[in-house]
């Protein structure tokens, strides 16, 4: 974590540097530490603090519809081979269109409130649940494991809790993990365009008053919001291949 | 002879690739025995089949798959589990059999600990004393001991003669090698790689049996212990010429 930390203040000195000599216009480019103490001014006393509060409201509610959906489908096509003949060229063939591109239509079913942005998000973050679960469930499904269980012959609660989600927990802790990464770079994306608050209508309105400092401030408040769901799903990551390896 | 495993006729293939052909095999009820044959003859593939783990394509196999378990050759117990929880997920004994057991093994300091932590000779004990403790009528053994040194095969031996004492199952185990066939074993089935199915029943007499092993060099020690093992090793060299 420290040796991480480095690089970025030698980046920081760097910048403060071509601002100190004006090579670079601070107007354009403030100073790492201007940005820093306005972004602790406006999460104290601007609306910054609420704005994330709407950002992440979206992305929680998303993220419990979507989730839940995608590991119970997940788990549903890794098992019945014709389901999945079924669902998966669907999944393949929509999964690399930028899901940014159906806003427009979502906008058009849902309106132009909260429920289309949370309809933008969570087909977002289902893509990468799914994907990432089933593959994990397959793999299960054909090693060694598989054997045990059949010849010991689980039951149903033990089978799906301890053997099928505890079994592929690292490529359903890796989908949730790049789903809420992939979920906010959508919020983001939704609050552009139409929306009146959160953390992107915010950026996007800063830009537009010109207050560029501002903007940056929210660009630090985003990343940092980013970095808590990283180290997160690490430390569950890590600890879950702790175990795991064999 | 009660037989508590009919093996009738069975051929398979993979791949066009002829593994078994007519293959037929009676087990006794309750007896130990012992599948020798070279790598690649289809001991395991015919371990499979019976317990239903690979579909049969030809013949049949009379035997309750309800009652019967399986010791694999290694990473038989879920990683992400530990010990305890993965006795709990297949084992329908009461505790306090199981704690007695344990007791008698040395393993109950093991139990909350995970599958990777343990050596390789205590895992297999686990793993026997799962397959035993299930109440199954028929054991099959898929090379339990091979990845273990002498002493730690002389332990396992005991234990799982131990256990086959206490529960009298039927015992099915395969093995490459010829002393374990005969320290352990009521009865040799040799399978040949060439012929793709039994080509000799060897008896080893309950009056030579002295079970459990008490050490392995006085068991080799014994009347007729090197006239089979020629046998055996003969017919082993015959089928990879």
């Amino acid at each position: 974590m420290k040796k991480s930390l480095l690089p970025l203040f030698i980046i920081a000195i760097f910048w403060h540097l071509l601002c100190y000599l004006t090579i670079v216009d601070p107007a354009f480019f403030p100073t790492p530490l201007s940005i820093f103490k306005n972004t602790f001014m406006l999460l104290s006393r601007d609306h910054l603090l609420i704005q994330v509060y709407y950002s992440l409201k979206r992305l929680i509610i998303a993220f419990g519809l979507s989730a839940p959906l995608a590991i119970v489908l997940a788990m549903v096509v890794a098992h019945f081979k014709k389901i999945d003949d079924f669902i998966n060229p669907i999944v393949a063939f929509t999964f690399p269109l930028p899901k940014v591109a159906l806003y427009p239509l979502l906008l058009l079913i849902f309106g132009i409130d909260d429920l289309s942005k949370i309809a933008l998000i969570g087909v977002g973050i289902f893509y990468l649940i799914f994907i990432n679960l089933r593959v994990g469930i397959k793999s299960l499904l054909n090693g060694q494991a598989n054997d045990v269980v059949k010849i010991y012959k689980l039951d149903n609660v033990n089978y799906l809790w301890n053997f099928l989600l505890k079994g592929s927990q690292l490529e359903l802790l890796t989908g949730l993990k790049l789903g809420l990464n992939y979920g906010l770079t959508l919020v983001v994306v939704s609050e552009f365009s139409t929306s009146n608050n959160g953390i992107g209508y915010y950026i996007w309105r800063s830009w537009d008053q010109f207050k560029i400092i501002n903007v940056y401030s929210g660009i630090l408040v985003l990343s940092l919001v980013g970095l808590i769901f990283y180290f997160f799903f690490n430390y569950l990551i890590d600890r879950a291949q702790k175990n795991m390896i064999i | 002879m009660i037989k508590s495993l009919s093996i009738n006729n069975i051929s398979h293939e993979f791949a066009q690739n002829v593994i078994l052909q007519d293959l037929s095999l009676e087990i006794e009820h309750g007896s130990i025995h012992a599948l020798i044959g070279t790598t690649g003859a289809g001991k395991s593939l015919l371990l499979r089949l019976i317990s239903g783990l690979t579909d049969l394509q030809n013949g049949s196999i009379e035997t309750d798959k309800q009652k019967l378990s399986f010791v694999f050759q290694n990473n038989s117990f879920l990683p992400w589990l530990t010990i305890e929880k993965n006795l709990e997920l297949s084992t329908k004994l009461k505790t306090s059999e199981m704690i007695m057991l344990l007791r008698k093994f040395n393993l109950l300091d093991y139990l909350k600990m995970y599958p990777k932590h343990l050596s390789g000779g205590t895992i297999q004990k686990f793993n026997l004393l799962r397959a035993f403790l299930n109440k199954s009528e028929i054991v099959l053994l898929d090379e339990p001991f091979s990845y273990l040194d002498i002493i730690q095969r002389e332990d396992l031996y005991n234990a799982a003669l131990d256990l086959w004492k206490e529960y009298r199952p039927t015992i099915l185990m395969v093995t490459h090698d010829i002393d374990e066939a005969l320290y352990l074993s009521h009865k040799i089935s040799f399978l040949s790689k060439k012929e793709k199915r039994i080509k000799m029943t060897l008896s080893i007499g309950e009056n030579q049996k002295s079970l459990p092993i008490t050490n392995l060099v006085e068991e080799r020690l014994k009347k007729d212990y090197l006239n089979n093992f020629k046998i055996l090793r003969d017919l082993l060299a015959e089928d990879v010429r």
